[in-house]
């Protein structure tokens, strides 16, 4: 224990360390040059507190949190303290505020803290919080002098002073605010209630209103529904009526949708619009949310939101109807919505053939990532393959795939007949290489962590029958049957429920003495203790390796002690009838006489043959004849009730007919056959998982389209290409104005649109182009910080930007290059492009920058908490150098082949990222050397030389980046994170995707002033910097993930019982309990290797829509648990007839664009050619776009109709679309269809 | 037995006998070899109606005595028996009503006749080319002032002399900043940016803010520079913006002689469990009233399109389809249009839901498939969707379904989905002199060489269905008239607030001393009180 916190602390240490030491390079970098500020613009923060100030810009709050956390003890209450003292003006946040401006902070201050200020959303998320009048809504400002002790309200639209008692609170929200999630979006409603009541405002309400304010929410969340998309939660019209009519502060939100209400409109303080965020923040927020808001308000006893507890008890009507199916679940159809064509559907809900779920998690999985077996990998034709998304059935909504080998594989029937268990991936991958595989009787099994469940509140569900389960129960069950069969009943009730290890305590303690003991208990004791001997000697041995075990050692133990059937060759029984057994019975030929060395015969008759395919037993043909063999002859027959030596079925007691009989009527097969057997035979899929493809695995470079060298404007002046280099040899005719920020240089006296002049080195001077003075000086009411200058080519040096000049002053310092691509123009609002040198540098390296300065990689998460040296490039002495001093026995790490367990931040790159990453470095290398004058500091030149480096990773829709150290390279196309570092970006690994840079990069070319000027635009860029992961500070849904070895017999019986996940909480050991000290985390199933498998999926690799479809159906036609036909009718009903009829209409309301420089026009220009440039206009849409997916449509139909009304209906819209097409396009158009597809 | 055969036979046997047959009675009939016998029954019974039951002896005959001319209750019970059978085309021997004494007269002056686009920028630019070559004279016409040829001659002349000048153009981009109005202003030869100042000119930013939209053709006077390129000052004072559809514009009262009218319904939706078959039933049974003062007269029934729900028309409508099977939907509205008196004549332009393409103009429902029983129905005319068409020789009708008037509603400052709403924005089409005043909406065109949406004459009648609200207005001289639905409240329309109105017909007075009389012109018949 100390040496693992030790080790941590090493490691932490070690982070924090090589990261100031970057910062230290970077500013003494930045301070050399022309970057926009002298130092750099990342803020390292060490808690919540300090990145929510990094992220508001805001101060004193994360000393304040810290001194109320420790106060109180639970930071969600700090942070309604907080809010509170924000609003009274005791705590500072920046300065003396007025009261509206104390309002806003301390509503944002609220939503940072509980989204532990990683994410951009108190940010981008809420637009605003204002104080508005009732019955007008005008927004209302505080106008009183500072320090604002008496709030002087006045009215903004009429300029008049409003009494507070006439005002309410609204909160206007944006997009962004999906990325707080769903809770967090809820309190920050509750937040600004909170607020609302701290500042003794009235609350809001609707009625105050001319307009229906009510209708208007319920009016926007169904036009929302029907023509934008759904909410996770799709709440009804009754719940967002409830809400909006008792919601104590106004929900408003900024237009995020073209779309406009139809009924409630021109409401004047509204817009007619669609308000996405507002609407998110009730259906996902309030309504979604409501059991755990309603937590809240009782805890911190807030009034005003009783109305949550009839959204929490029509949740439970429902789950009172739910009651009657807790025994069973029901098939559950929703991951089947919006299939796409070419992502192939795995399983229909619940189907014969689909996943067999099995419980544990092995070292790459759990956190929304399951395993599957990788033969199935191969089998789906490269699919699905490490890293790619499933849409799934249960516990969740989706999770990534990877490969685990200590389940059972895909079962699958060759085209001569025979059926195979694909337990090698090497052989599954030759069978499809030859295109041996007929059908895929079988997924196997799906490895699904128990914290899954307990995460997604989903009831546990019989697990399928597993070795591990098998281990735990075998013990017991033999000591149970032993002290039965020797023990007087009494003495057996009063022993049976002994744990088996106490028993052989206390039996070896009293053997020890036993003539001082009476005569009664003697005799048991000395019988209990003789069995639980047995059990020791005899049957724990045998479980040490059950995998292992062989098929005579498993009838032994079963046909001796009554345990139940071991897994491995245990035949799914549950999925024939018991009728079929009795065929089976009767039809079957048997040569030999001793188990383990028999043969199985059946006559090749097609009943049998399905009978034996949906058990799975392996079997082959000869001619005529279905011959099963070993193991698998002898599992048969013992469970059959077969016995080899007399050549006969075992003898029936007459009393157990009529139990029989019964069975047989109820077609319970599992207990019929453990009747035959004489022992028990446990279900071995009782559960099946449906799942289909969700998105393709991922990992690539980031470009913007089209991707610059550097961010410097140029216009059309460097033609297409946007070549600044072009432009510079004088190879491009055009020339243009482009924005810069209005900088002028005092020495030189001309526009130098950088902080420093790269001339002359002098600091420049920000002018403001409304009035012509320095910044400083200027009077403007907005002042314009930018100016329209010229390419060249102008008489005037404050009105013309000189990019000769400036690229020869570039060349000079760092060479030259070909090609220099820029961008057509700045976002950002001032406008400050990059330095050229950068971009040159770049350029040499073939790299691409992204609009923050930062250049990116982009992967798919998997997560990974322990692993094989070899595995990822690590030798055992590299592994030593980075903490690994120990594998997870204990012992030292000498060998490539031992496994030890990641540190919190560890990563694993792809290698295609690691070769990408190299190019990055140098160019780092060569930035610092040529451009800064410092030494390098990474001297990196193959992809191993990275481990051991530090990255920053970034989630989208987040601001807050986290340092990761990477710790190994794998062939794979996504990337192994620890679950922690995962979780610090609020993140899982259900299919999502994150992006990497290299920790320099960031520190030295990373500005706020780069990113663009608009909502959203502060996202997704690395503006607080988390160098060291405090567990207790990240998204806590990976607490929930289970960290034990195994699972206690107690959890398999919970699960037979259709318990709660809750109750799964109490029986395994999850991160939440090692938030302290997250090591020594342990794992249930291992796998050979973590990149065993295909790496990119067909989905990827095929290229044409029509091969994908083809695959798809060609797939879907060789699984058993898929319905082609239904398949078929899916992508003709979620995919090609929406996107045929849409395009078919947008075609005649279409947009133009101009093919030189990209103008859009709304109408065509009358005079055929772009009135700004000459150019050739281009439709947005064209007649072979608008009808690609026809041909295909009319195909599925024709193969895979049937006669049921849907499919008629189905074809009938086709038939009237392909005439809709022909007469709008007449007749030629259809035929270049072919060709299309062709091109494409 | 086919429709024409069925009808001839009914005809035949009323003519005869003085009785009415169900369609299921004519079929028994065939079946019953001494018919003529079975018919003299009906003397038995004095009803006008025969039905089924009857020639199979299970009704008996002194019972229906009991129930004295109530003929649709008997007709209610065979069609309980077997739904929704039609009966044929009737025509009542005994007292003819005055419409089926006078002749009638269809003839479809303008459709859309070519209707393959040519699917390329230059498609639509040829477009748009020959919407400002029919537009333009309307605009010249309108405006007084110095005229330039085009653009290109405008921006010729103002360089040399900047100055007042009037030019047509297709709005080609339309921006308001706080300030002012930008517009585009295109013709083949060049583009000018119109800056219609708010402080200057008031007036005409509050028309234009109301009016004008891309892909209109309008004229404009104003003061024009060349810098970089061409601008348009235009001040209320000195400057000017016109639609070519403003001004006086009076059509000739037509002169119609006879007592005859015209019907106007729509948005029947066949085939959606919301249609009111029972108020269309009404509406049928209303027509065969020769009692009925209206009805009697009423010689033209038209039908401004989606006559049927359709398939696919949006997301998740087969879950609100009574008939799924789009042929068996059209089936159906053919059985209805078989139970009009025989000497009504219908028309029936196609809309939205109809199995047509939804870019306009849409096709005739003659090239639907799924139409393909209408065709075969006599007295049945189907032209495009928009199509004039002339009636009794003398009044004009553009017939519309009325896509355009959704984005209309939604565009226009004060125009909402109620029946004031809708007549704002006929007039606005009226005003543009096109039906779909705004290009890049929700409605697609069909890029045409020839633009068959503009109205270059200003009719007696601008008939529109689809916003399922029924108006009437005369403006100019033209009857505005909005149809109403036979289809009830859908969920999305209570969702987002829309009111149809259901059941209501208007009738047109076409006799010229009813037409004159502006309280007279029109009857609206509400069929559900």
């Amino acid at each position: 224990m100390n040496r693992a916190r030790e080790e941590l602390d090493r490691y932490r240490e070690t982070l924090e360390e090589v990261s100031s030491r970057f910062v230290d390079v970077a500013t003494k970098a930045r301070q050399r040059r022309e970057d926009p500020k002298p130092e750099p613009e990342v803020m390292l923060a060490t808690s919540i507190g300090e990145r929510v100030e990094g992220l508001l810009q805001v101060e004193n709050v994360a000393d304040r949190l810290e001194e109320l956390e420790e106060e109180l003890g639970d930071r969600e209450e700090a942070t309604f303290r907080i809010v509170e003292e924000v609003i009274k003006g005791e705590l500072k946040v920046k300065g003396d505020l007025p009261l509206h401006k104390r309002i806003d902070y301390a509503v944002r201050i609220g939503l940072a803290v509980l989204t532990e200020a990683v994410v951009s959303a108190p940010l981008e998320g809420i637009a605003a919080v204002e104080i508005r009048e009732r019955g007008t809504g005008h927004r209302v400002v505080d106008e009183s002098e500072p320090p604002h002790e008496e709030p002087k309200l006045v009215c903004t639209e009429c300029g008049k002073e409003v009494d507070p008692e006439n005002c309410y609170l609204a909160v206007k929200y944006a997009g962004p605010i999906r990325a707080a999630g769903g809770t967090a979006a809820a309190l920050s409603a509750l937040l600004a209630d909170y607020a609302r009541q701290v500042a003794g405002l009235p609350r809001f309400n609707p009625d105050d209103f001319d307009h229906d304010l009510v209708g208007r929410y319920v009016e926007e969340v169904v036009t929302y529904l029907d023509k934008v998309g759904s909410f996770q939660y799709n709440p009804s019209e009754e719940e967002v009526e409830l809400v909006a009519k008792n919601i104590p502060i106004e929900i408003d939100g900024e237009p995020t949708e073209e779309v406009e209400v139809q009924g409630h409109r021109d409401i004047p303080h509204l817009p007619n619009q669609l308000r996405g965020g507002a609407l998110l923040v009730i259906c996902e927020g309030i309504c979604q949310k409501a059991p755990k808001l309603i937590k809240r308000v009782e805890k911190y006893g807030i009034d005003g939101w009783e109305f949550l507890e009839k959204l929490v008890n029509k949740g439970s009507d429902d789950e009172e109807e739910g009651e009657e199916e807790k025994t069973k679940i029901k098939p559950n159809d929703k991951y089947m919505g919006e299939l796409v064509a070419g992502r192939p559907l795995l399983s229909h809900p619940s189907a014969k053939g689909g996943f067999r779920l099995r419980y544990g998690r092995a070292r790459n999985t759990g956190f929304a990532a399951v395993g599957v077996h990788p033969s199935l990998m191969y089998v789906t034709k490269g699919f699905i393959v490490i890293g790619t998304q499933l849409k799934v059935e249960r516990p969740g909504k989706a999770a990534c795939v990877l490969p685990v080998t200590e389940i059972e594989p895909p079962v699958v029937k060759l085209r001569d007949g025979s059926v195979v268990r694909l337990d090698d991936p090497r052989e599954a991958k030759e069978l499809v290489e030859k295109d041996e595989i007929e059908e895929i009787l079988d997924l196997g099994e799906m490895l699904v962590a128990v914290g899954e469940f307990i995460e997604n509140n989903h009831p546990l569900v019989p697990p399928a029958y597993c070795p591990e389960w098998w281990v735990k129960e075998v013990p017991d069950v033999v000591k149970v049957i032993g002290l039965r069969k020797n023990l007087p009943n009494d003495v057996f009730e009063k022993l049976k429920d002994v744990p088996l290890k106490r028993l052989v305590k206390e039996a070896s303690r009293l053997s020890g003495n036993g003539n001082n003991l009476d005569g009664f208990l003697n005799g048991p004791v000395k019988v209990a203790r003789s069995i639980v001997e047995l059990v020791r000697k005899e049957v724990i041995p045998r479980l040490s390796s059950p995998e292992r075990m062989s098929v005579e050692e498993a009838i032994e133990l079963s046909r001796e002690y009554g345990v139940p059937f071991h897994p491995k060759y245990t035949f799914l029984w549950h999925d024939v009838k018991p009728k079929d057994v009795d065929e089976l019975r009767e039809a079957l030929e048997v040569a030999g006489s001793e188990w383990g060395n028999l043969r199985v015969e059946f006559e090749n008759d097609g009943e049998i043959k399905r009978i034996l395919e949906d058990l799975l037993v392996p079997h082959r043909l000869e001619d005529d004849t279905i011959v099963v063999e070993e193991p698998w002859a002898s599992a048969l027959l013992a469970q059959l009730g077969y016995d080899p030596e007399s050549g006969e079925f075992r003898e029936q007691d007459e009393d157990l007919d009529y139990l029989l009989d019964y069975l047989v009527i109820r077609d319970e097969t599992c207990r019929y056959v453990s009747k035959l057997a004489g022992f028990p035979i446990r279900e071995k899929a009782p559960t099946r998982i449906g799942a289909r493809m969700g998105r393709p695995e991922k990992a690539r470079e980031r470009k913007m389209s089209p991707p610059p060298h550097v961010l410097f404007p140029i216009g059309i002046a460097g033609g297409n290409q946007r070549d600044i280099m072009k432009f510079h040899r004088g190879e491009s005719e055009d020339t243009d104005r482009v924005e810069v920020c209005y900088r002028i240089c005092p020495e030189c006296d001309r526009l130098v649109p950088y902080r420093v002049c790269p001339f002359c080195g002098t600091e420049t001077v920000q002018y403001c182009n409304r009035c012509d003075e320095p910044a400083d000086e200027c009077d403007c009411e907005e002042p314009d910080p930018v100016v329209r200058a010229d390419i060249e080519r102008n008489d005037d040096p404050y009105s013309s930007l000189p990019v000769r000049e400036l690229v020869r002053r570039a060349e000079e310092e760092v060479g030259t290059t070909d090609t220099l691509k820029g961008v057509k123009g700045m976002t950002s609002r001032l406008k400050m492009p990059e330095p050229l040198q950068k971009g040159i540098l770049r350029a040499k390296r073939d790299l691409f920058v992204f609009k923050d300065g930062t250049l990116r990689f982009d992967c798919n998460d998997c997560p990974l908490t322990h692993v094989r040296l070899k595995e990822v490039g690590l030798t055992p002495f590299k592994a030593r150098l980075l903490g690994f001093e120990r594998d997870i026995n204990g012992d030292p790490v000498v060998s490539e082949d031992q496994v030890v367990e990641l540190y919190p931040q560890d990563v694993v790159l792809p290698r295609k990222a690691a070769e990408w990453a190299v190019r990055v470095c140098q160019y780092l290398d060569d930035l610092l050397r040529k451009y800064y004058g410092l030494e390098p500091v990474y001297g990196v030149e193959k992809p191993e030389d990275l481990i051991g480096h530090l990255i920053v990773t970034l989630a989208p829709h987040t601001s807050c980046g986290v340092v990761g150290r990477v710790v190994g390279i794998a062939d794979i196309n996504c990337w192994y994170n620890h679950p922690i570092i995962n979780a610090a970006r609020r993140r899982n690994c259900d299919g999502d995707e994150d992006a990497f840079m290299l920790l320099l990069d960031v520190l030295l070319n990373f500005s706020r002033l780069y990113l663009p000027d608009k909502r959203g635009g502060l996202m997704d860029a690395p503006l607080v910097l988390t160098a060291v992961v405090d567990p207790y500070e990240i998204d806590d849904e990976v607490w929930n993930m289970d960290v034990c070895g195994d699972y206690p017999l107690e959890l398999y019986r919970k699960a037979l019982e259709y318990a709660d996940a809750g109750e799964a909480e109490e029986l395994i050991e999850r991160l939440e309990d090692r938030l302290d000290l997250p090591r020594g985390l342990q794992f249930t199933h291992d796998t050979e290797a973590i990149d065993l498998g295909p790496t990119v999926t067909r989905y990827s690799r095929l290229e044409k829509m029509e091969e994908k479809l083809e695959e798809q159906l060609d797939l879907a036609r060789r699984i058993r648990a898929v319905d082609e036909s239904d398949v078929a009718k899916i992508v003709l009903d979620s995919h090609f007839l929406p996107d045929i009829k849409g395009n078919l209409r947008k075609f005649g309301r279409q947009k133009f664009r101009c093919s030189r420089c990209n103008a859009k026009f709304n109408v065509p220009p009358l005079s055929g050619k772009c009135p700004r440039c000459g150019g050739d206009v281009l439709l947005t849409i064209y007649p072979a776009t608008a009808t690609k997916y026809l041909e295909p449509a009319k195909r599925l139909v024709e193969e895979f109709g049937t006669h049921d009304e849907e499919w008629r209906t189905i074809a009938s819209e086709v038939e009237l679309l392909e005439e809709e097409a022909k007469t709008l396009f007449g007749s030629d158009h259809s035929v270049s269809l072919k060709k299309f597809f062709g091109e494409t | 037995m086919k429709g024409e055969e069925t009808k001839q036979l009914a005809r035949k046997v009323a003519e005869e006998y003085g009785v009415l047959l169900t369609p299921e009675a004519l079929r028994e009939l065939e079946d019953e070899d001494d018919a003529p016998e079975v018919l003299e029954k009906s003397d038995e019974v004095d009803l006008p109606v025969f039905t089924a039951q009857l020639i199979r002896g299970e009704v008996d005959p002194d019972f229906l005595e009991g129930m004295e001319g109530d003929v649709y209750e008997i007709l209610e019970a065979e069609e309980s028996e077997e739904e929704h059978e039609a009966r044929p085309r009737a025509e009542r021997p005994s007292k003819l009503p005055p419409a089926a004494e006078v002749d009638a007269e269809v003839e479809i002056l303008e459709e859309a006749r070519s209707v393959s686009a040519n699917g390329s920028v230059e498609g639509f630019v040829a477009h748009f080319r020959d919407r400002l070559e029919k537009l333009r004279p309307l605009v010249k016409a309108k405006l007084d002032g110095e005229w330039v040829k085009d653009i290109g001659e405008l921006v010729e002349r103002a360089r040399r002399e900047p100055g007042n000048y009037c030019v047509a153009g297709v709005v080609t981009g339309l921006r308001e900043t706080e300030r002012a109005f930008l517009l585009d202003l295109e013709d083949e030869a060049g583009k000018v940016r119109v800056v219609i100042s708010k402080p200057k000119a008031p007036k005409i930013s509050e028309k234009v803010r109301r009016d004008v939209a891309p892909g209109m053709v309008i004229g404009v006077k104003g003061f024009v520079k060349v810098e970089r390129g061409p601008v348009m000052f235009v001040g209320d004072r000195y400057g000017e913006v016109t639609l070519p559809g403003e001004g006086d514009h009076k059509s000739r009262v037509p002169a119609v002689e006879d007592d005859v009218k015209a019907v106007f319904i729509g948005d029947v939706h066949i085939g959606s469990k919301k249609f009111r078959e029972d108020l269309f039933r009404r509406f049928l049974e209303w027509l065969n009233d020769p009692n009925d003062p209206v009805a009697s007269r009423v010689k033209y029934v038209i039908v401004t399109g989606d006559v049927v729900d359709g398939i696919g028309i949006y997301p998740g409508q087969r879950e609100e389809l009574e008939i799924a099977d789009i042929d068996e939907q059209y089936q159906r509205f053919a059985e209805y249009l078989e139970l009009l008196p025989d000497w009504v004549e219908v028309i029936v332009i196609p809309g939205n839901h109809d199995a047509l393409r939804q870019a306009l103009p849409q096709p005739s429902l003659s090239s639907s498939d799924p139409a393909q029983p209408l065709t075969e129905l006599d007295g049945v005319h189907l032209p495009s969707n928009p199509a004039l068409v002339r009636i009794h020789g003398e009044l004009d009708v553009l017939l519309f379904h009325g896509q355009s008037l959704d984005d209309i509603i939604i565009d226009h400052p004060d125009a909402e989905h109620n029946p004031d709403g809708v007549r704002k924005a006929v007039k606005l089409c009226l005003r543009a002199r096109h039906l779909v005043p705004i290009y890049g909406g929700s409605v697609p065109i069909a890029p045409l060489p020839e633009d068959y949406l503009a109205i270059r004459k200003l009719p007696h009648v601008l008939a529109v269905g689809h916003t399922h609200v029924s108006a009437v207005e005369v403006w100019n001289g033209c009857n505005v008239i909005s149809t109403a639905t036979f289809q009830e409240q859908t969920e999305f329309q209570k969702k987002v607030g829309i009111s149809p109105t259901v059941g209501r017909v208007i009738v047109l007075n076409m006799r010229r001393d009813e037409y004159e009389n502006p309280k007279r012109r029109f009857t609206i018949v509400d069929l559900t009180g």
